[in-house]
């Protein structure tokens, strides 16, 4: 499935969402296949995670669900969709799904690339034009180290080859979806905030965020960026191969 | 200048949020929040929980007041935590006050903002909400002002019956079960922001209602000693005030449509209320006292509360819970019904509270199909004479044949919890800790359980208003490390794990839990000097507290460690549970002949409760 996380939502924890579902299909009657063990948990498994304050508007999970042989499964699904979306907290949107046939890898495995949208306000006057040199820059560069601090321990590593792709976006050419950072520009106190796109790296070696390459950025290039300000949503959750884009429903389709 | 309302908060914190620990502590949302319309509803309550968002959750007073307020349609009632020191410091760089969890609205936009009081600790974290909240620490202050401009500050819960270093802070207290009186108080407001009174009259008025303590209105005077000498009362309140007690315990409201929160709470679970009130009168214990009398609910209401509120929260675990709930009389049938009608929906059962002379085995076994993690017991004392004293009525024989049925249906990890610096307690009572730990793994070894780990868990006794034990003191925090070091030693054994607690915190609750309005001094200065979350180890600061102590000119021995005497006026002698200070006394004297009193159950011990307060309620197997 597909899912939405927005609004409150998007402050729900990576390791809280299985719990959210487990519950949500708990109050909705639909029954989940559980580990066997001492310790039994529901078969539900997550995408990448999001960083939590990151809104995503396609997010994937996967769910083992118990099902009667003789049950036709559209009707079914349609029916399990509805039920479940009931119960889903405000933010969580369930947006698309299919069935996965048996033996498909799960989604962790397969997925590559995340493309990110960021609202990016400066504190200093800059032309689109000169930021997005600035990220062009970054992008040539071959190292740009950054510190993340986990757990009280302080993790260096080179996050400059899990960005592919960075482009300013100057407001006027934002299209009516993005009314809502007009709104955001007329309320900044220096009227000045580019939409920034990022195309990431992702999968099970890990990832970077876009504020961290945002933060290195501001730094290497001397960008004054208002950091706390930034606001980031995962727009897609990607399988690249060679040329190709898919989503991972489109992808599950082509297996089929 | 910005207005610092919830739109601005709202849009404020999600510079912060990103970067602080669990965030959604911070931001409400989660499933069966009430979001009521703030200008539809005429007074409106912020219920604070003075700890963090993860225990405040799990709190059951929490989860009924809040349900229950919300029902009526004039009230609303949000809900608020103390920030974790974390979030704190980023809030305090953005300017951003505590607000509440349903609308982000700052506290000081309600009409009520209402503390729980479940431990002394927290007392630290109530003022400094206040300050975060950018309310006036001291009623006087408050009253300087505008008269309505600020919220009244109501304080309830167990630690209310002495929550004299509180006075000067709060408004007014609740003793007692708030089911039926925190809306009749809140009806008075109501009516008192109708005709336009002063919250001086609708204290007047409030001050009438049963259970509704107002500090103000009563002066102490004090001898040379420093003992009260007297105590003067305002002509409009009570002399004492009796706590308030629910009608009918078994029909009252009960929330089946909690709160489920997306970050886990401590207890993260259904929980089913079986009874209130215990009737075992351990001597220690202030739940016993206060809580009396003994009122169970009806198997048949639970039944229904159980599975409307695994339907309304999709929890994967519900637990029955009270004081004592293995004395439930219908804990069988109820376990039985539960486990044909929600077992199936992959719902587990859990019994929280066990007691090891009523404890069944084979309860638990059924119970605990699948995670035989661990038992825990409380023995309290190591010695039979001890436990004489604090009236536990367990043997070592009962302890020692419930563990061999454990470890023979498949146990291992037992946890056995004791007190230390209990009164008339010897250096014999501890090695009696120390041969039961031993006999406990005999056991094991006996049954085939050669991988059995016991934790022995040693807290100290802080004695405690409305006890019989409230005129003992607690032992000297020299004496106590001691008692811990002797324990230490001798409980050096890889299958035992010895826990205890710092004898620095145990202190301040002593002082805390016996102390009077001269400590809101000491108080404020702790606050303002930074201390916080006291019963945290991680942030509790010794330095600090003996700092304010010395330079409030606080004897704290006064509170803590002085042994009173039965003829005092005590700090609380105005606030009544129930149980009449005669009946303490006479517990008392029987505990220090080693003198046990039965169940009351049994026999009417004749503590003054029943039947003029309330009558106990019991259920036919």
């Amino acid at each position: 499935m597909a899912y939405t996380k927005r609004k409150e939502a998007r402050y729900i924890a990576h390791l809280d969402l299985i719990r959210v579902f487990d519950r949500a299909l708990r109050r909705a009657g639909i029954e989940v296949v559980y580990s066997e063990g001492f310790n039994p948990h529901p078969k539900i498994s997550f995408g990448p995670p999001l960083p939590v304050g990151v809104e995503g508007t396609e997010e994937y999970v996967d769910i083992e669900l118990k099902i009667q042989e003789e049950i036709a499964e559209q009707p079914f699904l349609i029916r399990i969709i509805g039920d479940l979306q009931k119960q889903l907290p405000e933010g969580i949107e369930l947006v698309d799904y299919a069935i996965m046939p048996p033996g498909s890898k799960a989604l962790m495995a397969v997925i590559n690339l995340a493309r990110y949208r960021t609202e990016v306000p400066l504190l200093e006057p800059l032309s689109a034009e000169a930021f997005q040199k600035a990220c062009d820059r970054w992008l040539t560069r071959e190292e740009a180290m950054s510190i993340r601090l986990q757990k009280g321990k302080k993790t260096e590593r080179n996050i400059r080859p899990l960005a592919s792709e960075i482009a300013v976006i100057p407001i006027e050419n934002a299209n009516d979806n993005y009314s809502l950072i007009a709104h955001r520009i007329k309320n900044n106190e220096n009227g000045m905030v580019f939409l920034c796109k990022f195309d990431i790296k992702t999968g099970n070696d890990g990832s970077v965020r876009p504020v961290e390459i945002l933060e290195s950025i501001s730094i290497l290039e001397n960008v004054p960026i208002d950091l706390p300000g930034v606001l980031t949503t995962r727009e897609g959750l990607y399988i690249r191969k060679g040329q190709d884009l898919l989503k991972p429903i489109e992808y599950i389709r082509t297996v089929q | 200048m910005i207005v610092k309302n919830n739109e601005w908060i709202r849009k404020r914190l999600d510079r912060i949020l990103p970067k602080v620990m669990k965030p959604g502590r911070y931001v409400g949302g989660e499933w069966n929040m009430i979001r009521k319309d703030w200008d539809k509803t005429d007074v409106r309550v912020s219920f604070v929980f003075p700890d963090v968002y993860e225990v405040g959750m799990s709190n059951l007073a929490l989860r009924i007041l809040y349900g229950l307020l919300n029902t009526y349609p004039h009230f609303l009632c949000e809900r608020a935590f103390a920030p974790w020191p974390d979030m704190e410091e980023k809030m305090k760089e953005e300017g951003i006050p505590l607000y509440s969890l349903e609308s982000f609205r700052p506290l000081k936009e309600f009409d009520v903002v209402a503390f729980t009081l479940q431990y002394e600790l927290s007392y630290t974290n109530i003022l400094n909400i206040l300050q975060l909240s950018e309310i006036p620490l001291r009623t006087e202050e408050r009253a300087a002002k505008n008269n309505w401009e600020y919220p009244f500050i109501m304080a309830g819960g167990p630690v209310s019956y002495n929550a004299e270093p509180l006075a000067p802070f709060v408004d007014f207290f609740l003793l007692g079960e708030g089911e039926e009186q925190f809306p009749a108080v809140l009806e008075i407001i109501r009516e008192g922001k109708k005709e336009g009174l002063t919250k001086a009259e609708v204290l007047t008025r409030a001050a009438k209602i049963q259970g509704i303590y107002v500090p103000e209105f009563y002066d102490f005077e004090y001898d040379q000693l420093g003992l009260i000498s007297q105590v003067h009362v305002n002509s409009h309140a009570p002399k004492v005030i009796k706590k308030a007690v629910v009608k009918d315990f078994s029909s009252a409201y009960f929330p089946e449509k909690v709160i489920v929160p997306y970050t886990e709470a401590v207890h993260d679970r259904v929980m089913l209320e079986v009874m209130r009130g215990c009737t075992k009168g351990c001597r220690f214990c202030q739940a016993g006292m206060i809580y009396r009398p003994l009122r169970e609910r009806s198997p048949e209401i639970l039944l229904k509360q159980a599975e409307k509120a695994i339907q309304e929260t999709g929890y994967e675990e519900i637990s029955l819970v009270s004081l004592s709930t293995s004395d439930y009389t219908c804990v069988n049938r109820v376990l039985e019904d539960l486990m044909s009608k929600i077992q199936k929906k992959g719902v587990s059962i859990s019994l929280p509270s066990l007691r090891l002379d009523s404890f069944d085995v084979k309860i638990a076994e059924q119970v605990q199909k699948v995670r035989k993690s661990g038992l825990t017991f409380a023995p309290e004392a190591g010695t039979q004479r001890l436990r004489d004293v604090i009236n536990k009525g367990v043997t070592e024989t009962d302890l020692l044949r419930t563990m061999e049925s454990a470890f023979r249906a498949g146990w291992s990890n037992i946890k056995l919890y004791y007190m230390i610096g209990l009164p008339t307690e010897t250096f014999e009572d501890l090695d009696g800790i120390v041969g039961q730990a031993r006999k406990v793994l005999e056991v094991a070894r006996k049954t085939g359980r050669r991988d059995a780990r016991v934790v022995v868990s040693a807290s100290s006794f802080v004695p405690k208003p409305h006890t019989p034990f409230q005129w003992e003191g607690q032992d000297d925090r020299v004496l106590l490390k001691e008692k811990q070091e002797y324990l230490r030693k001798r409980l050096r054994d890889q299958r035992i794990k010895f826990l205890y607690h710092d004898v620095g915190t145990s202190f301040i609750e002593a002082i805390f839990a016996r102390g009077d309005r001269r400590l809101a001094d000491l108080l404020e200065w702790a606050v303002r000097a930074g201390c916080k979350f006291d019963g945290w180890s991680e942030h509790f600061r010794y330095d600090l507290w003996q700092q304010g102590i010395a330079e409030t000119g606080i004897d704290p021995h006064f509170y803590a460690n002085r042994r009173m005497a039965h003829e005092e006026l005590l700090p609380w002698d105005h606030l009544s549970s129930g149980v009449s200070k005669e009946y303490l006394i006479e517990e008392h004297k029987k505990a220090l002949t080693e003198a046990l009193s039965p169940d009351c159950r049994g026999k009417c011990g004749r503590c003054g409760v029943c039947p003029d307060l309330a009558k106990p309620v019991r259920y036919k197997i």
